[in-house]
Parts: structure tokens; C-alpha cells; sequence
């Protein structure tokens, strides 16, 4: 739930809870201050019956214009000693010009008369008029605590969402941050908060593209270091087999040697060149006839591969021509038709399609699919011991799609792999 | 035949004077800049080896040093670098031929030979061997003063071993060199020899003076008979 719905709810309960008691409290205090009020004045009311009746006078009418009545009965002794005295109640008693019985305050007291007679006198007067005094305080009240309420949130709310608006900038670049990008936030806000993160965030990326940087570089640089001292092996090898003393059973171990630096040093130009073109660096693009590269290259390998006795063949249903980089675009086709005929069995067969914007090589070997969430990976090899394969074909063949805009697919269907290379727009469709 | 290698890595430079002195050619080196401006101030050789990463200065700006003093020597640039731009810079400021590590020493010296043969004004323009002789640029070959005809794959492959007359070749060498840069890591050189095979049936046809031998299962050499 977002920020500002979590902080309105967590207000409005404890609001809620303290204007309850606020209101509950003042109700209180209002309705205990009324009562006084009402008690003094039937203190005074009885005091001035007891005075009258004491001196004989008559009594004022039972029924005064207020309302307000009494009445007295005479007690024992006994009773007298017995009474706790002054004391206060609320009752219902019938008023004669309201013909209903109406709540009043009720006040009982005990005097001795004159004559070494008791008496308990009991005074009430109506206080509907002060319990609708009271509700209707009450009900304003109420409704100007809502208001205030509404108020207070509305207000909180606003002040809130404005407040968090540099939160969000900083949600909202973090989202669409791409790395390589070397996008710095900006933020601008006078909140210490939110300034300190602006700080952080920023200095965080800084350290997410050196890192990045550095990685990028690293398998670039490594392979250019190894190359010194791997020539400088291979020579020695070199060298060393010119010497014409040596037995043939050295020799034999030297060309073994020969052969595990040849393949160091191509494994470490392979890298070289995954690296460089993870690295944009093949910048150059020219016309490329896509056609012209595989019939040539078709050409070349079933030569060399001739004793496999495999079957290929090229079908032009149309022409591929695309402005690319040259050097990529051979490599893409070289890696796509060696794999083809290298991972194919004796008499086996390739069919290669190619259309004015797709390239397909399908071609028999394996009997199972191949593993696609691992087949692009660099050094991942379908069969662990096989020689003469570095693994690496493929991912050059994925790095060289993505720096060229093109699409690579793989599937296994009437058992032949098949690999698609397309345009993006084509993946659309 | 003097040559001047200026290379910092001292291992290599060691490699390389070996086999270079092996080839009967006089070599000096310099392991930096300043010194290889030294002796290049003071003396002439006829090939000079360049690497480009020097520790005090960079390989190139000595090649304009030495183009400035106009004197005669052909020179080549040894160097880790690889790129194509690498390659252009170097030949657009007057190397004679550009070498990327790691290479062949038999490369090398082959290189070092066809420099040294296009320094020399009306040098001769044919590699020979025996009674064989090949012209690069026609695509000619004469045995015995008889022109012969040669596939492109034979003519490549004749080319390559006399250029190179005497050195252990192998199958993975030639692989690289004549049917290009991804076929030296096939599972099966079976087209190589069948190539080598259908090359010494002609030269022995011709009455050549020059074989191609297998060395102990490892490779070639061309051999005067």
C-alpha cells in the first residue's frame, strides 16, 4: 500500500481515538459543571423553604412559575438519626403544564423544626430545558471535531504527497536506469533526507559503472596480456624443434605441445574477439550480400570437410543484403556452418534456407533437443570432451546478433537443429 | 644480413635472435626507445624489427623518426595489437609489413624475406628453390624453365612451402594459411593431406629438383632433392 495511504490510516485512529476522549471528557466536564449548577440552586430553593417554614411564614406555592416544587412530610427521631442527610438524585416526575413526566433533579434534606419536630424536605426542578442545552453542545461539537478531523487529514495528506515527490524522482530514475548509461540523478530539494539519499543513490550508480566498466574490460585485457607469453611458448617450441639432435619420441611429445598452444592461442583470439564486440568495437558497416558469404564459405567447407561425407545443401529463396559490419557477418555465417557440419555425424546432412531477411541452418546430429537456456553460454559444450570445440561459437554468434540488431533462435524439429537468425521486426510477426 | 630488434620484452627478444642467428643474419637489439634511436641514428641495417609497446615512448613515433632520416631499411612492426586500424596506422606511416603476436617464427621469416627482396630495386621478383621458381604476383611457376599449371589451392600450397624451404610446416599451419583463418581447428585433416598428395604427384611429374616430405607424422617440409 503507498506510503501516504499507510501514514493517513495510522493517523486517523489515533485522531479518531483522542477526539472520542476529548469529546467524551468534555461531555463530562460540561454535564458535571450544569449539575452544580442545578444542585446549588436547589440548595438555595430549600434553604429558603426551611427559613420560611421555620418562621412561620407561608410557604410559596408548591408550584412556583419555575417548575420548580417540593414537598415535606414530617419524621421520627429515629429517623432523623438514621438519614444520611443531604442528598441529590435524578427522577422522573409528572409536570402538570407538560402533562407528561419529564426528567428532574431531585435534592432530599432533613431539618428539626421548632418544636423538637423532624421533617424531610424534598425540593426537584425539571432539567429537560439543561439535558437539551447539553445535546444540542454536544452535536455542534461533534460535527466540528469531524470537520476538524477531514480537515487536519486533508491537510496531512497534501503536505505529505508533496513532501515525497523527491522519493518518487528517485524511484522513478532508479526504474529506468540502464547500466552503461552513466545517468547522474537530479533532484533538486531542500529536505537534509532526501538529499542524503540523492548523495547516495548517485554515488551507488558511480560505483555500479566503474565496477561495470571494469568487468567490461577485464576479458579484453586479460586475452591482450596472455598473448606476449603465449607467443613467446609457441616459439620456444618452435625453436626447439629445429634442434636436429633431438629423438623422434621428442619430437612427437613437442608437436603435442605445439598442438595444446595452438589451441591456447586460439581459445584466448576467441575471447579477444568476444570481448571487442561485447564492446562495440566493430563500428564499421558496409553493404553485406549475406548470400555471397555462405555460398563461398559452403564452398570452402565442404572441401575440408569432404571425408565426413556430408550432404549440403543451399537454398536461395532470396536475397539477404544488410548494412553491417563485414568481419561480424562473416564470422556469424563461419560459426553458424562449421558448428553445422562439426556437430554432424558421418553422411549426415545440412540444409541451409536463406530468405531477403532471414538466415536458417538446419542440420542432422544429436538425437535430442539441445539445451536452450544453456546453449548460448560461453564455454558451454553440448558433449564435455569434445575437441576442436571451445565452446564459445555460439555466444560470439549471440554477441554478434546483439551488437547488429538480429534475432537468434533455436529449435529441434524432425530431428534437425535448426538455428534461425532473423531481423528484430521479423520476431514481431 | 643485419637486423635490428627493438623489443622490451627480453624473453622474446632472446627468441627471436635465435632464430635469426640460426638464419645466418647479423642482429642487434634495443630493449627501448631511446636506444633503439641510438643505433638507429648511428647505423644501418637492412630490416628492422619494431615492437610498438615500448616502455618510454611509443613504437610508431620512432618509425616517424626514422622516416625523417630517410634512411634505406625495410621494417616491420611486431606487436600485441591486433586491430585493423592498428595495421592501417602502422603501414600508412611507412612499415613494410605489420606482424601480430603470436606468430610463426617461420612467418617471420618469411616476412623478413620478402621485405628485404621488395627493398631491393629491381630485386629479383621470383621465389626459388631447386629448379622451381614462383612468381606472387602472375601466379607463375616454371620448373626447369618449363611453366606449369597449378590449381589456386596448389599454387597456395607450393607457395607457402617455398617460402618457407627447409621449415617443419604443419597440418595445422597450412590449414590456417590456405583455406583460411577458421580451419585450422577442424577435427580432420584429411583435406590437407589430400591437397599435399595431389601437389607432390605434380612436382614429381615436372622432374622437380624439390620435395615435400612428412615429418614424423607431424607435418611437411620442402626439401631439395
Amino acid at each position: 500500500m503507498k506510503l501516504t495511504t499507510h501514514a493517513i490510516r495510522n493517523l486517523i485512529l489515533p485522531l479518531l481515538l483522542i477526539f472520542i476522549a476529548w469529546a467524551a471528557i468534555f461531555y463530562v466536564i460540561l454535564s458535571d459543571e450544569l449539575i452544580d449548577e442545578v444542585d446549588d440552586q436547589l440548595e438555595v430553593y430549600s434553604e429558603q423553604i426551611i427559613r420560611r417554614f421555620l418562621a412561620g411564614d407561608t410557604l410559596a406555592n408548591s408550584v412556583g412559575g419555575s417548575n420548580n416544587t417540593y414537598y415535606m412530610r414530617p419524621i421520627s427521631e429515629v429517623e432523623y438519626q438514621h438519614d444520611s442527610g443531604v442528598e441529590y438524585e435524578f427522577k422522573d416526575i409528572y409536570i402538570e403544564s407538560r402533562r407528561e413526566a419529564e426528567p428532574a433533579r431531585v435534592m432530599h434534606t432533613i431539618f428539626e423544626g421548632a418544636n423538637d419536630d423532624y421533617w424531610k424536605l424534598t425540593v426537584m426542578t425539571p432539567v429537560y430545558e439543561r439535558n437539551e442545552v447539553i445535546s444540542t453542545i454536544l452535536i455542534a461539537g461533534i460535527i466540528l471535531l469531524v470537520v476538524m478531523l477531514l480537515v487536519i487529514i486533508g491537510v496531512f495528506a497534501w503536505v505529505f504527497v508533496r513532501h515525497t515527490q523527491p522519493l518518487y524522482r528517485v524511484l522513478g530514475h532508479l526504474d529506468n536506469y540502464t547500466i552503461g548509461k552513466r545517468q547522474p540523478l537530479h533532484n533538486d530539494t531542500d529536505v537534509t533526507e532526501f538529499q542524503r539519499l540523492n548523495k547516495s543513490v548517485n554515488a551507488c550508480i558511480n560505483r555500479i559503472e566503474e565496477a561495470y566498466e571494469r568487468e567490461r574490460r577485464f576479458i579484453g585485457d586479460a586475452s591482450h596480456e596472455l598473448q606476449t607469453p603465449l607467443a613467446i611458448c609457441q616459439n620456444r617450441i618452435e625453436l626447439m624443434m629445429e634442434d636436429d639432435t633431438l629423438t623422434e619420441q621428442q619430437m612427437i611429445e613437442l608437436a603435442k605441445m605445439q598442438q595444446t598452444m595452438g589451441e591456447l592461442i586460439r581459445l584466448n583470439k576467441t575471447l579477444l574477439f568476444l570481448s571487442k564486440i561485447e564492446n562495440n568495437q566493430f563500428i564499421e558497416h558496409t553493404t553485406v550480400d549475406i548470400n555471397a558469404k555462405l555460398r563461398l564459405q559452403m564452398e570452402t567447407l565442404s572441401e575440408v570437410y569432404a571425408s565426413k561425407g556430408i550432404t549440403a545443401n543451399l537454398y536461395e529463396k532470396g536475397q539477404w543484403v544488410l548494412g553491417a559490419n563485414d568481419e561480424l557477418m562473416s564470422s556469424l555465417v563461419s560459426n553458424l556452418l562449421r558448428n553445422a557440419y562439426l556437430h554432424n555425424h558421418e553422411g549426415g546432412c545440412i540444409d541451409v534456407y536463406i530468405t531477403h531477411d532471414a538466415l536458417s541452418i538446419a542440420n542432422t546430429g544429436d538425437d535430442a533437443a539441445l539445451d536452450t537456456t544453456r546453449l548460448f553460454d560461453r564455454f558451454y559444450k553440448a558433449h564435455h570432451n569434445k575437441k576442436y570445440s571451445n565452446g564459445l561459437g555460439l555466444s560470439i554468434v549471440k554477441a554478434i546478433c546483439e551488437a547488429t540488431g538480429l534475432t537468434i533462435r533455436y529449435s529441434y524439429e524432425g530431428g534437425k537443429h535448426i538455428f534461425t537468425v532473423g531481423t528484430s521486426e521479423q520476431k514481431k510477426r | 644480413m643485419k637486423i635490428l630488434i627493438i623489443e622490451d620484452d627480453l624473453s622474446f627478444q632472446e627468441i627471436l635472435r635465435k632464430a635469426l642467428e640460426q638464419e645466418r643474419y647479423i642482429v642487434e637489439v634495443a630493449p627501448n626507445y631511446r636506444t633503439g634511436l641510438i643505433k638507429l641514428s648511428d647505423y644501418t641495417y637492412d630490416c628492422i624489427l619494431l615492437d610498438i609497446n615500448l616502455p618510454d615512448g611509443n613504437g610508431l613515433s620512432l618509425l616517424r623518426e626514422l622516416k625523417a632520416m630517410k634512411k634505406a631499411g625495410s621494417l616491420i612492426i611486431i606487436s600485441a595489437r591486433d586491430t585493423i586500424e592498428d595495421k592501417v596506422e602502422g603501414l600508412d606511416l611507412g612499415a613494410d609489413d605489420y606482424l601480430a603476436k603470436p606468430f610463426h617464427l617461420a612467418e617471420l621469416l618469411s616476412r623478413i624475406k620478402s621485405v628485404m627482396r621488395r627493398g631491393n630495386q629491381g630485386g629479383d621478383q621470383f621465389v626459388r628453390y631447386g629448379n622451381v621458381k614462383v612468381n606472387p604476383h602472375t601466379f607463375d611457376v616454371w620448373v626447369a624453365d618449363t611453366k606449369i599449371d597449378l590449381s589456386r589451392k596448389e599454387f597456395d600450397t607450393l607457395l607457402y612451402f617455398i617460402q618457407r624451404p627447409t621449415r617443419l610446416v604443419s597440418k595445422t599451419m597450412l590449414a590456417e594459411a590456405i583455406w583460411g583463418d577458421h580451419f585450422d581447428d577442424v577435427d580432420n585433416y584429411d583435406f590437407v593431406y589430400a591437397q599435399i598428395k595431389n601437389l607432390r604427384k605434380r612436382l614429381a611429374t615436372c622432374n622437380a629438383s624439390i620435395e615435400i616430405v612428412a615429418v614424423y607424422g607431424m607435418g611437411y617440409k620442402l626439401i631439395e632433392n
